[in-house]
């Protein structure tokens, strides 16, 4: 009787004409996202080389990569290359690329993707996370209302069929649905983006498929919540609660977090940190300045290279405020995203970016690969210049532009031409290992479970007292 | 008659439940909205006024000519609360040749790990959530009547079918354009009573168009809620039709256009001028930095530009001395012409590249007016963006001006001739010559403590220093637009709009009047 219920369910709805044109939409949107990814990711990846490109000719010439033009010119990139995740979603909310100078971890971020306008961008996370929340409420809002109308529920509960049963089985036959509507044209979206692209990858075949299933807890939230709203008196009055509240999660909710995140921890503006950066660099010169007289000033003792070791001590202080300014935007961030995680969506999203490596993850982990490259750059150029017999061994940004007030080929830090170009131009960024990932993403999934046996309890109690005459 | 038949329509969607909890809750969205806007634009003026209290304390500590840093600054629009616009920074630095291709943003918060924009204006909500709304209430009003049978008790009675659909039409739209003008005629006394030192006339020509883009707007989904109601025939489903035709228009339509036509179409052509601006930025760099120099016309060593950086670029004067003045002052005098000469045309040619870019840019955005002519969301969009004066076009303005205050100002300095002679980084009264650092020296018997304290005089005390005269220039511009200007901006969409109404009306007409009331 069970299985007739559901077969009858799945049928009811694979007929219906809502069911039929979304199922249109999404196959439309499907192949849509692999184009419009696909570009994307040629656009991105031509960014990308060229990029690469300009930084190989740099270290071609050679000035860069001088030992002592090193310690004030060059610049170390961390980037992420374009990957097919671009299907998935543009991650263009975060940086993607960090470059930072050899000496001090003071990062200046960019992006390779261009900013878009748009509020939502045409890609996977759009279709299945956002669209197909929508499509899930519209296709359960009247499960247990439309059953009262025609009379069915009374004719069911005659039979002795147990209402939770019936509830269950509306509700299983809806996650099939969900399934039947997501995985085949998502299949044919994925194979039509590695045609197009050329980039066939096993690797991220397997995580486009996890995702999917990933996303059922977050599909299931939304059938259930409309079963539940299935059950008010006034079929026509819940459209605009459905609408309403997919509108909270979708929008609503994400772009107040900012917002929201900006009152609660503000930020100094731009300039105060530009002027307390200044301040504590002239604050310790003038510190040294008072301890050497006036050797830190002028030429200084080009031999003991006291002015450069003074311009390090300064900017090393100078460091602290940059910290402190990362860790100010850092906070704020979290909390952004702490305020758009009450929106399933935003949760998706943020699995998303563990499975995938990209977002805001990444950029942690990118963070964390710069601030290693440059003390494993430190090191390195320390112990290649410590074979030079004509440096004298400073190791200070400022040291490079001593050169000019010495003599009989003295320098202040070896001339040669640094061994290690390839670590200036890092793209191998070491992400957490497959278990501490499928941790992170368990913790993450807690709070959609959670709802979903929330609602469920809700719906249970609820169908026990519904009056279905 | 007719106004009767509306009234009555009127209290009709009232009695309804679901129209009742319709308009509570886009009458919260737009308070929350305007909320949220105005905390904002609170900031943003706070901003401005930062930054305009710093652009005039540098002008009064300037010593001499070379310390003047100029700012073009734009005053936020008052109207950019109900549309965002172009977003750009609105601190444009001017100095004397450089090339003015962006602004800079001053007194501004910027989350560094953060890239996302907050996009919730009222343009947003009118797009994204009244068009749904009106929608929401629309989809069943012919064939909801039909259902219950009353449609078939009304064409007993002696009503005209057109009298009927014109009730329906006119019904609608006079109740959300009712829901609409209420709140937004609040919200507008709110921005009079806290803004009144900023509101402008162009203000209220933006807020009185804006309200008239939204009532076409309003007119054109209540035609289109009702032809949907007359082309389904049950309201069950006609919503499908609704929500799927919204999806269409307000979601899948836009992002198609971006994120696959607009970069199909156009992406090699931007990319071509991206590539040649960024030349034409690198030509005019390696100028400046003597990399191509034309070695028969100019000699490398006499246009040292570290003699001169020193002095210009850092702005202490005593680094000067370790050439001594006369020496710098010679360089300087050498280096202006060339870079009056050479960088300064090649300057230009980037400016214009830059121009180039976007004006492209604008045309792309127009062209998607044509292309989604049937798109009211697009068009609105659009068109709002025109008439708040915060479009991309306002923004191009906003650099020229810049420009044209930094043209004024070189162009004085080559007249009055202190762009390029000593008094551009004279620190002395003219009177009095301070000779060279040797001749300085020599005075206090070459006691380097002496001597810097006398030079530190001229450095710390502008009113010792030489006087110069602050040029008079436009600072701080804010866009006014008149009634023809904004006229003649939207008068093409505005037609394409009105022809997508009339046609909807001739359909829906035409429709009804075979349509089976049974």
């Amino acid at each position: 009787m069970n299985s007739i219920l559901f077969i009858k369910d799945l049928k009811l709805i694979l007929k219906d004409l809502k069911f039929q044109i979304f199922f249109v939409i999404l196959v439309i949107l499907f192949i849509l996202s692999a184009m419009s990814s696909s570009v994307a990711y040629k656009n991105l990846s031509n960014d990308f080389q060229a990029d690469y490109k300009n930084h190989n000719s740099r270290v071609h010439d050679g000035y860069y990569t001088q030992m002592m033009n090193m310690l004030s010119d060059t610049k170390i990139t961390v980037a992420s290359q374009a990957s097919p995740s671009l299907l998935f979603n543009n991650y263009n909310t975060y940086p993607d690329k960090i470059s930072t100078s050899v000496m001090f971890y003071e990062p200046f971020f960019s992006n390779y993707n261009a900013e878009q306008n748009e509020v939502f961008s045409l890609n996977w996370y759009f279709i299945i996370g956002i669209l197909s929340g929508f499509i899930m409420l519209i296709i359960s809002f009247e499960a247990i209302s439309s059953e009262k109308r025609f009379g069915t529920l009374r004719l069911l509960s005659i039979y002795g069929i147990k209402r939770q049963s019936i509830v269950w089985h509306k509700y299983l036959s809806y996650l099939l649905l969900y399934l039947i509507i997501i995985i085949p044209p998502a299949l044919v979206s994925m194979l039509l983006f590695f045609i197009l692209t050329g980039s066939w990858s096993m690797y991220f075949m397997v995580k486009f498929v996890l995702i999917i299933l990933l996303s059922i807890p977050f599909a299931s939230f939304f059938i259930i919540l409309g079963i539940l709203i299935s059950m008010a008196k006034n079929y026509r009055n819940s459209i605009v609660l459905i609408v309403f509240i997919w509108l909270l999660f979708v929008i609503i909710i994400p772009q107040s977090a900012y917002i929201i995140a900006k009152q609660i921890y503000p930020l100094k503006t731009n300039i105060e940190y530009h002027n307390m950066k200044m301040d504590t660099f002239d604050k310790e010169y003038a510190e040294w300045g008072e301890k050497y007289d006036a050797a830190v000033y002028g030429n200084g003792n080009l031999f003991d290279g006291l002015r450069a070791k003074a311009v390090y001590a300064s900017q090393e202080q100078k460091n602290i405020v940059v910290q402190k300014e990362l860790e100010d935007s850092k906070k704020q961030t979290k909390l952004i995203q702490r305020v758009a995680n009450l929106s399933p969506f935003n949760q998706l999203d943020e699995i998303a970016e563990i499975v995938f490596d990209r977002g805001y993850y990444l950029l942690q982990h990118q963070e964390e690969t710069a601030k290693q490259t440059i003390s494993q750059i430190k090191n390195l150029m320390i112990e290649q210049d410590s074979r030079d017999e004509n440096s004298l061994h400073l190791y200070y940004s400022w040291a490079s532009n001593d050169q000019y007030a010495l003599q009989d080929n003295i320098v202040p830090f070896s001339k040669q031409l640094f061994n290690h170009p390839e670590l200036l131009f890092v793209t191998n960024i070491k992400t957490d290992n497959a278990a501490t990932k499928s941790i992170y993403i368990l913790l993450k999934l807690l709070p959609i479970i959670i709802l979903n046996i929330l609602v469920f309890a809700i719906v249970a109690l609820k169908i026990e007292r519904l009056d279905i005459r | 008659m007719l106004k009767a038949l509306i009234l009555h329509e009127m209290q009709n969607l009232l009695k309804s439940k679901r129209v009742y909890w319709t308009v509570v809750l886009f009458l919260l969205l737009f308070a929350a909205v305007f909320t949220v806007r105005v905390i904002n634009y609170q900031s943003q003026i706070n901003q401005y006024i930062a930054d305009k209290k710093m652009a005039e304390e540098e002008l009064q500590n300037a010593a001499n000519y070379s310390h003047i840093k100029l700012y073009a600054i734009q005053q936020p629009l008052v109207f950019s609360i109900y549309n965002q616009g172009y977003k750009a920074s609105r601190v444009a630095f001017i100095q004397f040749y450089e090339p003015i291709l962006k602004t800079i943003s001053l007194n501004e918060e910027t989350n560094l790990y953060y890239n996302r924009d907050n996009k919730l204006d009222i343009t947003f909500l009118i797009t994204f959530f009244l068009s749904l709304f009106i929608l929401l209430i629309s989809y069943d009003s012919i064939n909801g009547e039909k259902q219950t049978g009353t449609l078939r008790i009304i064409m007993t009675y002696p009503v005209k079918r057109q009298s009927f659909v014109l009730k329906k039409i006119l019904g609608i739209f006079c109740f959300v354009a009712l829901a609409f003008t209420l709140p937004y005629v609040i919200s507008l006394f709110i921005l009079i009573i806290i803004y009144t030192n900023l509101l402008t006339a162009s203000f209220f020509l933006s807020a009185f168009f804006y309200w008239l883009l939204i009532l076409l707007f309003i007119f054109f989904f209540s035609l289109l809620g009702v032809l949907i109601s007359i082309s389904a025939k049950i309201p069950n489903r006609s919503l499908v039709f609704t929500l799927f035709i919204w999806l269409l228009l307000s979601i899948i339509l836009p992002i198609s256009w971006e994120f696959i036509l607009s970069p199909q179409l156009f992406h090699n052509e931007l990319n071509k001028l991206t590539l040649n601006y960024e030349d034409k930025l690198d030509q005019s760099k390696r100028i400046f930095y003597l990399n191509d120099l034309n070695t028969d016309k100019y000699d490398k060593e006499k246009l040292n530009i570290n003699l001169v950086s020193h002095l210009v670029w850092s702005g202490y004067f005593y680094n000067s001395s370790v050439w001594g003045f006369d020496e710098t002052y010679d360089q300087h005098y050498r280096f202006m012409q060339y870079v009056i000469d050479e960088y300064y045309p090649a300057s230009r040619e980037v400016e214009q590249a830059i121009d180039k870019l976007y004006r492209k840019q604008i045309s792309i955005q127009n062209y998607k007016n044509w292309v989604f002519f049937f798109n009211p969301i697009v068009l609105f969009e659009n068109m709002s963006t025109k008439i708040a004066g915060n479009s991309q076009t306002d923004y191009l303005r906003h650099l020229q001006d810049a420009r044209d205050i930094r043209d004024d100002i070189v162009n004085r300095g080559l007249d009055e001739g202190w762009l390029k002679d000593y008094r551009y980084f004279a620190r002395r009264a003219e009177s009095e010559n301070l000779g060279s650092y040797d001749d300085i020296s020599k005075k206090f018997n070459y006691d380097p403590e002496k001597t810097w304290d006398y030079i530190m005089v001229f450095i710390n005390d502008p009113k010792v220093s030489f006087a110069f005269e602050l040029p008079d220039y436009r600072k701080y511009s804010q866009p006014q637009l008149s009634f023809g200007e904004l006229f003649n901006r939207i008068l093409p969409y505005l037609l394409i709009f009105v022809f997508g109404i009339i046609t909807l009306w001739i359909i829906i007409w035409r429709r009804f009047m075979k349509y089976d009331v049974r």
